[in-house]
């Protein structure tokens, strides 16, 4: 990973270097290049200048931070009111918000069945556990969980006890709503309940914190692009834009986009069914059939395709383009994110087998970590549908390496495990060797 | 073992492609195939395609009647009645029903048949034939989800003649199950070859399915880059990359809860003081092993990093010479400049290691490197299937080994570090530890189980019966021609019904 990192970093610069000269002349008057029919890949391939004014006219560290998937870094990177700056920095917070609520769709799937089994298994209730129930509820999380009527009745009144830090931590989720976002990233991994045992002590997590990042960052979103809802965010990115509103992204072009935008009823699912698919000999319509070889099909179809472009490109483009195309991964980068969107749009519409055959063909195992490979989303949504197809031990695989950048997560991985624990007692273990 | 050259194998590919069997890799073949004596993964892989448990995992990997066809718990939850699926047979076509449930349970808790799987029935009290189709469980406690520990698998009592069961009977080499697939022939090559079982209660849609045995690592990515195997089992981290890029083969996260270990013999008149065994803690630079295999985490205790006992406040060790010398200095051994010594008698080691661990020689002269700068001597010892169970499992003749452990989602180590443990060769034994596997199996309480086990992490950690080294990132690899794959996160074909190749 490191020497393919370096690889990376060491392009970004050679990149610049090389269109120095378009780099130091004054691009403030330069018109975008049309997007049109143009999908990114092939603009950035064919035409690198293009890359270079877009590093130029917004903030080149940003880009490499977006590229890395280092989605703080880049917002803060791209500051400034510039509308090219603007719509750059709204992509990025788009991305984060998107994280949060995968997130926090997947931690309220999990509060559900936790609480769920917990009462099943005829454990008693706590204070600490009424706690988590009550905070839950009381931040929608049942809003959008499956069966949310079938939640036990142990876990809908009020807890008996108030636990200490529960007002100081709502008081914490609302700073964040209104802007400030690292308060609640510092507490994110504090447990919200502690409480003893005859024993040990019991810790459960904030069920809120994802909630509060996602609106956050939506409206973060919405106020840096001066709209009020995710289409108006997306619209920004269409034909008035440049290069800023297709670069990374899983909508090839602004035809893609717009079509997403019409026909989409979620954000995360832009590009998902793109009209571009059609010329990679992949269908816009996807199957409702919850079946691993639909998905495994799209994406076979897909790689070969992308070989096919991938030959056609080099030939056509100059050492600079060449060296974009196959150093910076933008295939490969267009690939995943187009498979996330296409994961997360089988996990809303509840194929969740069909997700994870998507999801397993979109990670960079070789690499493991998030970073310019992987992005954040794949190894949320990946250990989202573990979770849901009853693998909650296999989703903690894949949380423990989200974990490592964004620390935020140890509250679902904690959750994730307690869940694994509980389905797990009675099991009889089996070990081997080898 | 040999193998050909690839364009030999090449062109065999193209004369068996319409044949169409699906020829999967292990890295060192089953040793037998008697479900009573499996202790390696390559051998509970084999058992998953021959036979059938009462219960079995569902997609959602919850447990769903599979011999039995339903269970009813109860009210005190201190017994169950099972009524079995009837219509099933055996592979010799004999049918199946209650007697071999009662002789499978009866024959694992033998005390002289020594199953190495007794400690998967141990929570049963007595079992009973009512019927030809009906079967009485009897538990030690009240159960809340017996089904859950009912998934051992059932073996024919017509083919034994008590439930004393030797670990050379026939059977491990010529087994009857009720699986989806039977075992057609133990090949020359060590290979195996397997049939549909055209009997089996529910569809198969595989023809055949072949166990090749492939040592060489290097040589397993080769076969299913050049067609000559559709699955490989485990993927070495290194060849990820190469195999990721190849559009012929996907991979598949195979997670099997693995880590590897050193383990001392703690028994042993030497090793027995925990000075010298950390001492040679100190004395390994882990990292510098793990190198050359490539991509893993280092662990400080008996479980992976993403395993909810894990305990992440356990330091990890450092190379620490001086420590280790003020630990041996104290223990009573002599450094003369060259070697360690104790009573005039030099500090040597004999480390035993499977010959078909993956990449384990590598290890080993690294280790046996390392110590040899420290001023001691190590004496390798590369064990075949059968020796290693014969001086390791059974004799404990060593006092160093080199392994690998893997568990299934439960991540259970009761077997592995209790002082009662039917794994525990290693002869570990603490009283303290003792207690919290015994509260973490009683545990009703998740959070409970989960403290008791971190605690466990740390106090065996301190202990250093074994050191822990690391795990590996582990994926399996499927040629695209497989369909309808979906891998079952410990026993690997628990599917493989519904697979096929095209």
């Amino acid at each position: 990973m490191t020497t393919r990192v370096a690889r990376i970093d060491t392009r970004w610069s050679l990149v610049c270097a090389l269109v120095a000269s378009a780099c130091t002349s004054d691009t403030s008057s330069e018109t975008p290049p049309p997007a049109g029919p143009v999908d990114w890949v092939g603009t950035v391939a064919r035409d690198p200048a293009s890359f270079a004014s877009l590093m130029e006219r917004t903030n080149r560290d940003g880009w490499i931070a977006f590229h890395g998937n280092d989605l703080r870094a880049a917002e803060t990177a791209f500051e400034g009111s510039d509308p090219t700056m603007k719509r750059s920095r709204a992509r990025v917070e788009w991305s984060l918000a998107l994280l949060y609520d995968d997130l926090a769709r997947a931690s309220d799937y999990t509060h559900m069945a936790f609480l769920s089994s917990w009462a099943a298994r005829e454990l008693p209730t706590t204070p600490g556990i009424e706690t988590v129930a009550a905070t839950w509820r009381g931040c929608g999380g049942m809003s959008d969980v499956p069966d949310a009527d079938k939640l036990p009745d142990i876990f809908r009144a009020e807890p008996t006890v108030e636990a200490p830090g529960r007002r100081d931590r709502h008081a914490v989720h609302e700073r964040a709503r209104a802007g400030e976002v690292e308060a609640l990233y510092a507490v994110a991994g504090v447990p919200l309940v502690v409480e003893p045992a005859d024993g040990f002590e019991r810790k459960f997590y904030d069920p809120c914190v994802y909630h509060t990042l996602h609106d956050a960052w939506e409206g973060r979103a919405q106020a840096t692009a001066s709209a009020s809802d995710w289409r108006g965010v997306a619209r920004q990115w269409g034909s008035e834009a440049g290069l800023e509103g297709l670069l990374f992204a899983p909508w090839l072009t602004v035809g893609d986009l717009e079509a997403g935008i019409a026909n989409e009823v979620h954000p995360g699912t832009l590009g998902a069914s793109q009209p571009s698919l059609v010329q990679f000999g992949v269908g816009t319509d996807m199957s409702v059939q919850d079946d691993v070889e639909v998905a495994r099909d799209d994406v076979r179809a897909l790689d070969a395709a992308i070989d096919l472009r991938e030959r056609s490109l080099i030939a056509e483009a100059g050492d600079e383009g060449d060296a974009l195309l196959r150093d910076l991964g933008l295939h490969a980068r267009f690939r995943q994110e187009w498979i996330v969107a296409r994961a997360r749009k089988a996990i809303l519409e509840g194929r969740p087998h069909q997700a994870m055959a998507y999801l397993e063909l979109a990670r960079d195992v070789s690499v493991r970590q998030v970073g310019p490979s992987n992005s954040p989303s794949v190894l949320a949504l990946y250990a989202e549908t573990q979770v849901r197809l009853g693998r909650t031990r296999e989703a903690l695989d894949v949380l423990v390496l989200l974990e490592q950048t964004h620390p935020e997560v140890l509250a679902f991985r904690e959750l994730v495990g307690d869940l694994a624990v509980l389905q797990g007692l009675d099991r009889q273990g089996d070990s081997k060797e080898n | 073992m040999r193998f050909p050259a690839l364009p030999f194998l090449l062109l065999g590919v193209s004369a068996a492609a319409f044949a169409v069997p699906l020829r999967y890799a292990e890295d060192r073949a089953p040793a037998i195939a008697n479900p009573l004596f499996t202790t390696t993964m390559s051998e509970a892989r084999l058992d998953e395609l021959v036979f059938d448990g009462l219960f079995t995992d569902d997609a959602e990997l919850r447990s769903t009647p599979h011999l039995a066809e339903a269970g009813a718990l109860s009210e005190d939850r201190l017994s169950m009645t099972l009524n079995l699926r009837q219509g099933v047979t055996w592979h010799d076509g004999r049918p199946f029903g209650a007697d071999d449930v009662v002789f499978t349970i009866k024959a694992m808790q033998n005390p002289t048949t020594a199953s190495t799987e007794s400690g998967r029935v141990g929570w049963i009290k007595a079992v009973t034939k009512i019927d030809d189709h009906t079967v009485r469980l009897d538990f030690k406690r009240a159960e809340f989800a017996p089904e859950d520990k009912l998934h051992f698998k059932i073996l024919p009592a017509h083919m034994f003649t008590s439930t004393t069961v030797s670990r050379s009977d026939t059977f491990r080499n010529r087994p009857i199950g009720t699986g989806p697939f039977q075992v057609v022939s133990f090949n020359d090559d060590n290979s195996i070859t397997m049939q549909r079982n055209e009997s089996y209660f529910s569809a198969v849609k595989q023809d055949e399915i072949v166990m090749r045995e492939v040592a060489d690592k290097n040589y397993q990515a080769k076969l299913i880059i050049y067609q000559s195997i559709e699955a490989l089992v485990r993927v070495l981290p290194r060849d990820l990359a190469t195999l990721q890029a190849d559009r012929k083969v996907e991979l598949y996260p195979y997670q099997t809860n693995s880590w590897w270990y050193l383990g001392f013999n703690n028994t042993d008149s030497d090793l027995r003081d925990p000075r010298v065994r950390r001492a040679l803690q100190e004395m390994i630079d882990i990292e510098a092993l793990l190198k050359p295999i490539g991509t893993g985490d280092i662990i400080t205790g008996p479980f992976v990093p993403s395993s909810p006992y894990y305990n992440h406040e356990v330091p990890a060790h450092a190379v620490d010479v001086d420590a280790a010398t003020e630990l041996l200095t104290d223990a009573g051994y002599f450094y003369d400049g060259r070697s360690w010594t104790k009573d005039g008698k030099p500090l040597t080691l004999r480390l035993a290691a499977p010959e078909t661990l993956e990449t384990a020689q590598d290890v080993v002269i690294n280790l046996q490197a390392q110590f040899r700068r420290q001023g001691i001597s190590i004496e390798p010892e590369f064990l075949g299937t059968a020796e290693w169970k014969e001086k390791v499992w059974r004799d404990r003749d060593f006092d160093l080994i080199l392994s690998q452990w893997s568990f299934d989602r439960s991540e259970d180590i009761y077997e592995q570090f209790h002082s009662r443990g039917t794994r525990n060769f290693v002869g570990y034994n603490d009283r303290e530890v003792d207690g919290l596997l015994d509260s973490a199996r009683a545990a009703t309480d998740p959070q409970e189980k989960k403290a008791a086990l971190r605690t466990a992490h740390a106090k065996i950690a301190e202990d250093v019966p074994m050191v822990f080294l690391w795990t590996l990132d582990s994926y399996s690899a499927m040629s695209v021609r497989v369909k309808q794959v979906v891998v079952h996160p410990f026993y690997f074909f628990t599917w493989a019904r519904d697979w096929y190749v095209y």
